[in-house]
C-alpha cells in the first residue's frame, strides 16, 4: 500500500508522519518549502477568536476569558463549511473533538521533539505571547521558545535590547506591550527594556537569520549565556528577538535560561524575519525523512487516475509516481495549491472548484472581482479552497468526490479564513491527521469505482 | 480650545500648486500660512504620472502648453535635480497606424523646437531591428520607431521640497487640516478661514488678507464655502503600477479610442496610464474600476504584447481639475491654466482660485498667481522660483562617499539622496548615534532607513505613518508593507511621541490603505504576498480590531 503525499507544509507532513507510522509506504513530492515555514511560531486550533467580528479578543479576555475549547466549539457551531463543522460536526459533544485533537497535538510533539523542538500548550488554557511589534496574541499552543514568554505566567518581562538588528525595536515593542498589558486590565505586570552586553560582532549585525545561525556555535551560545548572568529573577521573561538559534535552539535556551535564572523566549514574529517557522519546517522534513518517507523535489504537472490507483506526472523529467491514494496537502496561493491568473483563480492541479466561506465559487473569475472593499471585511478570495465530504474526499463541481482515494487537508480546504481566524496551522495539522486516517480506511476496504477522474 | 494666527496670504490646498504658490510668496518676504486636508500632495500630483514633459500630444491644439511646459521642465531641472530623472521614450509606429511614419516625424520635429527648453535630445528615428534591439520588450509587428526624451519626477517630494523651503522661509506649513468655513468681513470681504485639525481635532482661526484656493479638483467645493462658482470639468486618470521595470525605456502606445498612453519606468516600477475620464463621484474616494484597468492593459499589449505576464503591485487614481469646457471629449480639452479673482469676477473680493494646469509648468503656474497676488498686496519682490534650489539641490550628493561614511548599502544611499539632494548627509550624521540604529532598514523594497524615518518626523511635519508611502516610498513593494509597517509605527511613535494605541491603530490604517491601492488590481503573484499580508496583520500583529471595519 502506498500513498502520495502532495505539499511539505504541516497538513502533508502530518498526513505522512501518520501513515508512515501505520506502515503506509509514502512518499511526499514538493517543489519546494511549504507555507508552514513562513509562520510565526504558534500552533494555533482554536484560533484567537472565532467570529471576531462580534466578539473582540480583547474583550473576550476580559473578565471572563474564553477558553480555547469554547471557541473550538464556536468555530464548529458556526458557517457550516468550516473544516471544523466538517470534520467533528456542530453538534453538543465537545469531548470527542477534543481528546481526537490533544491526542494528536501528543502525537505531533512526540514526532519533533527528537529534533529539539518543544510543542507546548493544551485547550484548556490560553497563552498569551508577545510580538515584536509589541502587540498580543492569544495561543493554544505553540513552540518553545515562542511558548515561553506566556505572560499569563510571567511576573515580569524583561526585553532584551540589540540595537543593530533590523525590525527589532526593544524600546517600541515595551512601550506597546506595556499598554496591551494595561489595556487587558491584567494584574501588575512590569515591562522593562534590558542592555546585557551582548557579546561584540555576534548582535552587531542587520540579519536575524544571519545572527541566529552564529548563535548555533557553542562558542557563541556559551558567551551569551555569560552576558545574561545577573539579568534574571523569579518569574520574569526575557524577551529576545527571534534569533535564538537554528539547528541548535533548544540547547541554547536551556543555556540562557540556566545562566540567567529566568524564563528565555522569543516573541512571535512574521515574514521575513520569521525564524520560528523555518525551524517547524527543518524538524518536520527530518522527521519525515526519519519516518523513512521518501521526498521527492519537483513541481507535479499532472494527477490522474491509473486504474484504482493514482499517477502523478512530475514537471520536470516526465517522471510518474503510482500510489493507491494521494493526499493533496498544496495550500493556497502561497503554498500553491491555488494560484490567480490575471483573469482567472483556479486551483493548480485538477481544477477543482473553490468555494468560499458562503459557498459561493470563485474560481473561473478574475482574483481583483472578489476582492471586496476594506481590508478587514471578509475577503471571498481568502476564504476560499476546495469543498471535501467528511471524508475530506475534494468534490468535483457535480458535488461527488472527484476520486475515492483522493483526500485534501490544510489551507486547500475553503470555508475559514485562517488569517481571520487564526487558525491555519491548527486546521492544517488536524486535517492533515485526518486526512491519514481516512487514505488509512480506504486502503484497507475492497477498492471502490473510482469517481470519474479523467 | 481655538487657536488665532494672522497671515498675509492663506494658501489652501498643499498639492504642487499650493506649495508652488507658498514658496513663490515665502521667497519673496510674504508672510504666508500653508493649509492642506490630507498629506502634501496626496491628491492629484501624487497621481500623475510624475513626468515633467511638454506634452507632445498638446502641440498640435495647445503649443502654448506645450511651450511653457518645456521651459518651466527646465527650470524644475535646475533647481531640483536630485528629484528629477530622464526618461528616454520610444514611439512605435505601426503598419495600420493612420499616419505614417513620415507624417510622425513632421509632428517629432516641431517638438525638438522645445526640447532644448528642458535639455532634452531630438528625436531620432529607429528601423524596426534598431527598436526592437534598443528595447526588447516591443512587439515584433513594429514598422519602424522614433525616440524622444522626457522627464520624470518624485511628484510627492517635490511637493514635500516646495512646502519645506516655504517653510524655512518663515512660512507655516499645517498638514491634515481641513477648512471648515471661509471668514468674511463685514464689507462681505474675505479675511480668513476656520480650520480644524483632523487628528487632533482642535481649531484655529486664521486672518489673512488674501485666500488662495489651490485644491485642484476640490477647487468648486472649497469656493462653494464662499458662495463662489469655479467650473472644472474633473477629469479622472489611473495609473498601474509594476513591481519592477516592465521595459528599459518607456514606450507609446494607443487606446482602443486612438488616445496616446505610455508605459514607462518611474522610480523603482514601472508605471502604464493613464485613462482621462469626466469625473463626477467622491473626491475622496477614487475607486479605480475593472474597465479603466482592462482598458489600459489593452493599449499597452498592442506595444508591449508581454504586458500581462508582469506583475501589477497597485493601481494609483486621482482626478484632474481640468478647464471647463463643453462639447468636446476628455482628451481634447485645453490643459491651461487659469487664475480666478473672484473679486472681479464673484462676489468674495480676497478670494482668488487656481484652477487647470500642468505638474510640468506648476512653477511658471504658481509665478503667475504670487505676481497677482503681491499685486493685490503691493508687494513689489520679484519671483525668484526659479533661480533658488529647493531643499536640497544646491548640488550633487557624493552617493559612493556617503555609502562609505555612514555604513549604509550603495542602494540605500542613491534612493536617500534621490529624495533629499544634499539633505541626505544630514540626515545619516543624525542616525550615526553610538548604537546606529539610524543604519537600520526598515523598508527593504525601496530601500527605506531608520535615520529617514526619523527625520522626516523630526524636520519634515510628517504626522502619519499612511503619509509615508507619499514622503519616503516605504511600503510600496511587493509585500505592501507587511514586513515594515509595525517597525516603522514604532520609529515615529518614539519621534512623534505617539501612545500604543496610536501606533497600533497607524499600523492598521496603513494596511488598509494598501489594500485599497492592490484590490482593483489583484491578479498573479501579488494574491500570494496579499495572503501574508493579512497573516502578517491580522493573524501575527492581531491587529483585528482596529482593522474591522
Amino acid at each position: 500500500m502506498s500513498v502520495l503525499v502532495v505539499g511539505a507544509g504541516l497538513a502533508g507532513a502530518a498526513a505522512g508522519l501518520a501513515l508512515a507510522e501505520a506502515g503506509v509506504e509514502v512518499v511526499q513530492v514538493a517543489a519546494g518549502p511549504g507555507a508552514t515555514a513562513l509562520s510565526a511560531g504558534t500552533l494555533d486550533v482554536a484560533g484567537a477568536s472565532p467570529g471576531i467580528a462580534t466578539l473582540p479578543w480583547r474583550d473576550a479576555l476580559r473578565g471572563s476569558p474564553l477558553l480555547p475549547r469554547e471557541r473550538l466549539a464556536l468555530h464548529r457551531r458556526g458557517a457550516p463549511s468550516h473544516p471544523y463543522a466538517q470534520l467533528f460536526g456542530a453538534g453538543e459533544e465537545h469531548s470527542l473533538p477534543e481528546r481526537e485533537i490533544e491526542a494528536g497535538v501528543a502525537r505531533l510533539a512526540a514526532w519533533l521533539a527528537p529534533l529539539g523542538l518543544v510543542l507546548e500548550g493544551g485547550l484548556g488554557a490560553n497563552r498569551l505571547l508577545p510580538t515584536v511589534a509589541g502587540t498580543l496574541r492569544v495561543a493554544d499552543f505553540a513552540f518553545a521558545p515562542a511558548a515561553r514568554a506566556d505572560l499569563l505566567e510571567a511576573s515580569d518581562v524583561a526585553v532584551v535590547d540589540a540595537p543593530a538588528l533590523e525590525a527589532w525595536d526593544a524600546r517600541a515593542l515595551a512601550r506597546t506591550l506595556a499598554h496591551e498589558i494595561d489595556a487587558l486590565g491584567l494584574t501588575k505586570l512590569p515591562v522593562s527594556v534590558v542592555h546585557p552586553a551582548l557579546p561584540a560582532g555576534l548582535f552587531a549585525q542587520p540579519s536575524p537569520a544571519r545572527v541566529a545561525a552564529r548563535l548555533d556555535a557553542s562558542e557563541a551560545r556559551a558567551a551569551l549565556a555569560n552576558a545574561l548572568t545577573g539579568f534574571g529573577a523569579e518569574g520574569r521573561v526575557l524577551l529576545f528577538p527571534p534569533v535564538l538559534g537554528i539547528e541548535r535552539c533548544a540547547e541554547l535556551v536551556a543555556a540562557l535560561e540556566a545562566a540567567s535564572g529566568s524564563r528565555v523566549a522569543e516573541a512571535l514574529s512574521f515574514p521575513p524575519f520569521a525564524l520560528a517557522g523555518f525551524r517547524l519546517q527543518r524538524a518536520l522534513d527530518a522527521a519525515l525523512a526519519a519516518a523513512g518517507v521518501r521526498r521527492v523535489h519537483a513541481r507535479v504537472q499532472r494527477l490522474a487516475a491509473a486504474g484504482d490507483a493514482l499517477e502523478l506526472t512530475l514537471a520536470e523529467a516526465g517522471e510518474r509516481l503510482v500510489a493507491d491514494a494521494v493526499v493533496l496537502a498544496t495550500g493556497r496561493f502561497v503554498g500553491g495549491g491555488l494560484v490567480a491568473g490575471s483573469e482567472t483563480v483556479s486551483e493548480t492541479l485538477l481544477g477543482l472548484p473553490l468555494y468560499d466561506a458562503d459557498g459561493r465559487r470563485i474560481d473561473g473569475i478574475p482574483a481583483r472581482r472578489s476582492a471586496r472593499k476594506g481590508y478587514g471585511n471578509e475577503q471571498p478570495l481568502f476564504s476560499a479552497g476546495v469543498r471535501t465530504d467528511r471524508r475530506l474526499r475534494p468534490l468535483a463541481a457535480s458535488g461527488r468526490p472527484r476520486h475515492a482515494r483522493l483526500f485534501a487537508a490544510g489551507d486547500l480546504l475553503g470555508g475559514f479564513d485562517p488569517a481571520r481566524e487564526r487558525t491555519g496551522l491548527g486546521v492544517a495539522f488536524v486535517s492533515g491527521l485526518r486526512a491519514a486516517r481516512a487514505a488509512l480506511e480506504s486502503l484497507r476496504a475492497p477498492p471502490a469505482s473510482s469517481g470519474g477522474m479523467p | 480650545m481655538t487657536r488665532f494666527l494672522r497671515t498675509r496670504v492663506l494658501v489652501i490646498g498643499g498639492g504642487i500648486n499650493g506649495t508652488g504658490i507658498a514658496r513663490d510668496l515665502a521667497l519673496r518676504g510674504v508672510d504666508v500660512l500653508l493649509v492642506e486636508r490630507r498629506e502634501l500632495g496626496s491628491g492629484t500630483s501624487s497621481s500623475s504620472s510624475g513626468m515633467i514633459h511638454g506634452g507632445l500630444r498638446y502641440l498640435q491644439k495647445d503649443p502654448e502648453v506645450t511651450h511653457h511646459s518645456c521651459v518651466d521642465s527646465g527650470a524644475i531641472q535646475r533647481i531640483a535635480p536630485h528629484l528629477v530623472f530622464r526618461i528616454p521614450f520610444v514611439m512605435p509606429v505601426f503598419p495600420e497606424d493612420p499616419l505614417g511614419p513620415e507624417l510622425v516625424e513632421i509632428g517629432l520635429e516641431m517638438y525638438d523646437r522645445y526640447v532644448p527648453f528642458k535639455n532634452g535630445r531630438p528625436h531620432t528615428r529607429l528601423t524596426r531591428a534598431q527598436a526592437l534591439a534598443l528595447e526588447p520588450a516591443l512587439s515584433e509587428r513594429i514598422e519602424c520607431a522614433f525616440t524622444l526624451d522626457e522627464w520624470g519626477v518624485d511628484a510627492a517630494r517635490l511637493c514635500a521640497a516646495n512646502a519645506l523651503d516655504a517653510a524655512d522661509r518663515g512660512a507655516s506649513v499645517l498638514t491634515h487640516t481641513e477648512v471648515m468655513e471661509i471668514l468674511r468681513d463685514a464689507s462681505g470681504r474675505v479675511n480668513g478661514a476656520r480650520l480644524r485639525d483632523r487628528i487632533r481635532g482642535d481649531e484655529t482661526i486664521v486672518e489673512a488678507e488674501l485666500v488662495m484656493n489651490a485644491t485642484g479638483p476640490w477647487a468648486p467645493r472649497l469656493a462653494e464655502l464662499a458662495g463662489e462658482r469655479v467650473r472644472l470639468r474633473p477629469g479622472k486618470g489611473i495609473h498601474l503600477v509594476f513591481e519592477r521595470r516592465v521595459s528599459h525605456i518607456a514606450i507609446y502606445a494607443r487606446g482602443v479610442d486612438g488616445r496616446d498612453m505610455f508605459t514607462f519606468p518611474h522610480e523603482q516600477n514601472s508605471m502604464a496610464g493613464t485613462t482621462d475620464d469626466d469625473y463626477y463621484g467622491d473626491l475622496d474616494r477614487i475607486d479605480v474600476t475593472e474597465d479603466e484597468v482592462a482598458y489600459v492593459l489593452q493599449a499597452m499589449e498592442r506595444s508591449i504584447p508581454g504586458i500581462r505576464e508582469h506583475r501589477v503591485l497597485h493601481a494609483i487614481s486621482g482626478v484632474r481639475p481640468t478647464l471647463f469646457g463643453f462639447g468636446a471629449y476628455e482628451d481634447e480639452l485645453s490643459r491651461d491654466y487659469e487664475v480666478v479673482d473672484h473679486g472681479a469676477v464673484g462676489g468674495a473680493p480676497g478670494l482668488y482660485s487656481m484652477t487647470g494646469g500642468k505638474l510640468a509648468a506648476y512653477r511658471l503656474m504658481a509665478e503667475d498667481a504670487a505676481n497677482q497676488l503681491c499685486a493685490a498686496l503691493g508687494v513689489e519682490a520679484k519671483c525668484r522660483t526659479a533661480e533658488l534650489p529647493l531643499p536640497g539641490g544646491e548640488a550633487t550628493a557624493d552617493l559612493a562617499a556617503l555609502a562609505l561614511r555612514f555604513r549604509v548599502g550603495l542602494p540605500a544611499a542613491t534612493r536617500l539622496a534621490f529624495r533629499h539632494g544634499t539633505r541626505a548627509r544630514g540626515v545619516l550624521e543624525a542616525g550615526d548615534d553610538a548604537h546606529a540604529r539610524g543604519r537600520r532598514i526598515v523598508c527593504a523594497c525601496e530601500p527605506v532607513l531608520d535615520a529617514e524615518l526619523r527625520h522626516v518626523a523630526r524636520a519634515e511635519g510628517l504626522r502619519k505613518l499612511s503619509d509615508c508611502t507619499l514622503r519616503v516610498r516605504l511600503g510600496v513593494g511587493a509585500c505592501q508593507g507587511a514586513g515594515c509597517a509595525a517597525t516603522a509605527a514604532g520609529v515615529l511613535a518614539e519621534e512623534l511621541g505617539w501612545d500604543a494605541a496610536r501606533a497600533v491603530r497607524e499600523v492598521a490604517e496603513f494596511a488598509a490603505s494598501r489594500w485599497r491601492a492592490v484590490a482593483p488590481v489583484l491578479a498573479g503573484a501579488q494574491v500570494g504576498a496579499m495572503e501574508l499580508h493579512r497573516h502578517v496583520n491580522f493573524g501575527m500583529l492581531g491587529l483585528a480590531e482596529e482593522i474591522l471595519p
